[in-house]
């Protein structure tokens, strides 16, 4: 091989090896530099946890119809964490025959609507949701009565690095 | 006669640059290289082992294990990696998992670390046993 071809060719040899040098350092940087999206399955637990506090093998608890309902002492939620972080919200919605009967929500107002926007596509900004509407029942003088609970939680929990 | 045998063969090897000139750019490039590629699998390691990446783990294991179980509930997780990277970085086992109200921070260096909130109002403490770390869940 003549020198000035032999001299191209090591050149053009670097030039591959820093580009796939290149590109190993950004892959790894990509990979172990995102956050792992737990989002998802926090709020699948915020829906597990209001679930489990509210009905007993499908009864409502009886406190929940009251209008003095406090959902924060009654299931041991931290009142600051939901409302003043903005990063949870959950709205529980009894309905007897369609027509809400009682109606809570907490947290950041804006999820209720960024969850129906980002039904079936969930996109990286918007917060992950649950939803989920089952027969329930409760007494009122002496009679018992069917109705609908409907539950829906978010979270946007991304985490933080702090310095 | 044959000092004057040893005088040539002396000259031989100072005056052949033509076999200078196919060596050293050759080694060069490949000591260049090696030292290239190592960077390269160092970066990786230190990437894929690095605290950033099991201070964020860790935080969001704990916190989610927090919201998902019932108060009076001891719960033991692995924490191997976690005292290990502290060990590395010269901070007590004590001194890995700290709670500002209902923020986990998890770090393994003396600054920075990684916070996540949890939800519920049960009381928590930390012990760690061995290569395990104890999450006690109270009412």
């Amino acid at each position: 091989m003549n020198k000035k071809a032999e001299k191209l060719f090591s050149l053009w040899w670097f030039f591959v090896l820093v580009l796939v040098g290149m590109a190993i350092v950004g892959a790894a940087f990509i990979y172990y530099s995102a956050d792992f999206d737990v989002r998802k399955v926090e709020s699948l637990i915020l829906y597990n946890y209001i679930s489990n506090c509210l009905l007993d093998a499908g009864e409502i608890n009886r406190n929940f119809i009251s209008d003095n309902f406090d959902i924060f002492k009654e299931c041991n939620i931290n009142e600051e964490s939901i409302i003043n972080s903005e990063i949870f919200y959950f709205k529980i919605i009894l309905k007897k025959d369609e027509k809400p009967i009682k109606t809570l929500h907490f947290g950041n107002p804006s999820f209720d609507n960024e969850c129906k926007i980002s039904k079936g596509i969930n996109p990286k900004k918007y917060p992950a949701c649950v939803e989920k509407e089952e027969m329930v029942f409760y007494y009122s003088n002496g009679e018992k009565i069917y109705a609908k609970l409907y539950i829906l939680t978010a979270s946007n929990q991304g985490g933080n690095f702090i310095n | 006669m044959e000092h004057k045998s040893n005088e040539k063969k002396r000259l031989f090897f100072i005056e052949n640059k033509k076999g200078e000139e196919i060596i050293y750019p050759k080694l060069i490039f490949i000591i260049l290289n090696l030292i290239f590629i190592s960077f390269l699998i160092f970066f990786v390691y230190k990437s894929s082992s690095g605290a950033l990446v099991y201070e964020q783990a860790y935080a969001k294991q704990i916190a989610l294990i927090i919201d998902s179980s019932k108060p009076e509930t001891n719960i033991t997780i692995n924490f191997e990696e976690a005292l290990k990277l502290a060990q590395e970085n010269g901070i007590r086992k004590e001194d890995i998992i700290r709670k500002t109200g209902n923020e986990i921070i998890v770090s393994f260096s003396n600054k920075g670390g990684y916070k996540f909130r949890y939800f519920t109002k049960n009381k928590v403490d930390f012990d760690v046993e061995g290569n395990n770390l104890i999450i006690k869940i109270k009412n």
